[in-house]
């Protein structure tokens, strides 16, 4: 299923492309169309955003994903590079979340720990892998 | 569209602009490669989009509605109303770069956000076909080189939840719609749009509710028919 869909897209996306480099302006070249495709995308990611990192199956939730997007306005507002954005994000919400088998960084004492954090992995303490 | 010949000054300013909007751009695919294993494809897969799809939104789109367990026609769904915008582009492009046959439906495949801004100001065909040529291609060899390595990555590292990267899947369409929040019209379609998501969310099947979304362009497009400057 997943490869049909990569089919579909490739080809959907590729004659789309192509459409506008041969279709005359006058077909498509419309106030209302214009409006419509620059309201699309503003549209599309702001569900995507939302489904994304508020909703677990048919059920809302906020969870450790809220903080990674919260911490991603933050880099946002502070004009990070989209790679710094990304990442930044998830690495918060690996030290939120569950610590991994390794030594934690020292830094993730200071990390800013929000009482609602996730729920399993933040029993351990921060210091219980450093002896390792 | 004139044919004037460009002075040596000019092709090496377009050139030194054009790259460097396609190595920032390219590297965008890091991004991408790593979210997309996070979000349960296969690296065959990921690079398959990046080299066929090639339109970043639309790539992160599908991987996101896959990654929240809607069915991938419904992320199909959504890649192509992203993508609509690319046939916008291609209107204004066409005059400008004015290439046929062949040269054209190679040209398609790299009509995108990057080589529209870097051609579509240029006065004369040559420069626009130099700026389009040169950023479509350098982004499109060094998006699929890092989505390569960012799929490879992100599949040597394990469960995707442990490091967060299904966080970094909203991080990722944040960072795409931020830009185009430029005025009040805009953020309130943001704002609907995400409140019709979330409100469908729990009746409809996954991957249903990002496209019902689109129905707030929809209608925000017609209503704001004569008001062009709030």
């Amino acid at each position: 299923m997943i490869w049909l869909a990569v089919g579909i897209t490739g080809v959907a996306c590729y004659l789309l492309k192509l459409a506008g480099l041969s279709v005359p302006p006058r077909v498509l070249e419309r106030p209302l169309v214009e409006r419509i495709a620059d309201f699309i995308p503003v549209a599309l990611l702001a569900a995507l955003i939302a489904v994304q990192v508020f909703s677990r199956g048919h059920s809302l939730a906020i969870d450790a994903r809220a903080v990674g997007l919260g911490v991603a306005v933050v880099l946002l507002v502070l004009r990070a590079p989209f790679l710094v954005v990304v990442f930044g994000a998830a690495t918060v919400v690996v030290r939120q979340a569950a610590p991994p088998p390794g030594p934690p960084s020292p830094r993730a004492a200071s990390s800013p720990s929000r009482g609602a954090g996730p729920g399993p992995g933040r029993g351990r303490s921060p210091r219980s892998g450093r002896a390792a | 569209m004139t044919d004037a010949p460009l002075d040596p000054a000019e092709r090496s300013s377009i050139i030194r602009d054009s790259l460097g909007v396609g190595v920032a751009t390219g590297a965008y695919g890091v991004g991408f490669g790593a979210v997309s294993v996070a979000s349960g494809l296969s690296v065959a897969q990921t690079c398959a989009l990046s080299l066929f799809v090639f339109t970043g939104a639309s790539q992160f789109a599908l991987v996101g509605v896959i990654a929240s367990g809607g069915a991938p026609v419904s992320g199909a769904l959504t890649a192509m109303l992203l993508g609509t915008r690319n046939t916008l582009y291609g209107l204004r492009l066409a005059p400008l770069l004015a290439w046929r046959g062949w040269r054209r439906a190679l040209a398609a495949q790299v009509v995108i956000d990057e080589s529209t801004a870097m051609s579509v100001t240029r006065a004369t065909t040559p420069a626009a076909r130099l700026g389009f040529l040169t950023t479509g291609v350098s982004v499109f060899v060094l998006w699929n080189l890092a989505t390569l390595a960012g799929a490879v990555a992100g599949n040597s590292i394990g469960d995707p939840r442990t490091y967060g990267l299904d966080a970094a899947v909203g991080a990722a369409f944040l960072a795409l719609l931020w830009p185009r929040l430029k005025s009040r019209r805009h953020q309130l379609v943001a704002v609907a749009a995400a409140a019709v998501a979330l409100g469908t969310a729990p009746v409809v099947p996954a991957g249903v509710p990002v496209l019902t979304a689109a129905a707030v362009a929809l209608l925000a497009g017609v209503l704001t028919r004569n008001g062009e400057t709030r």
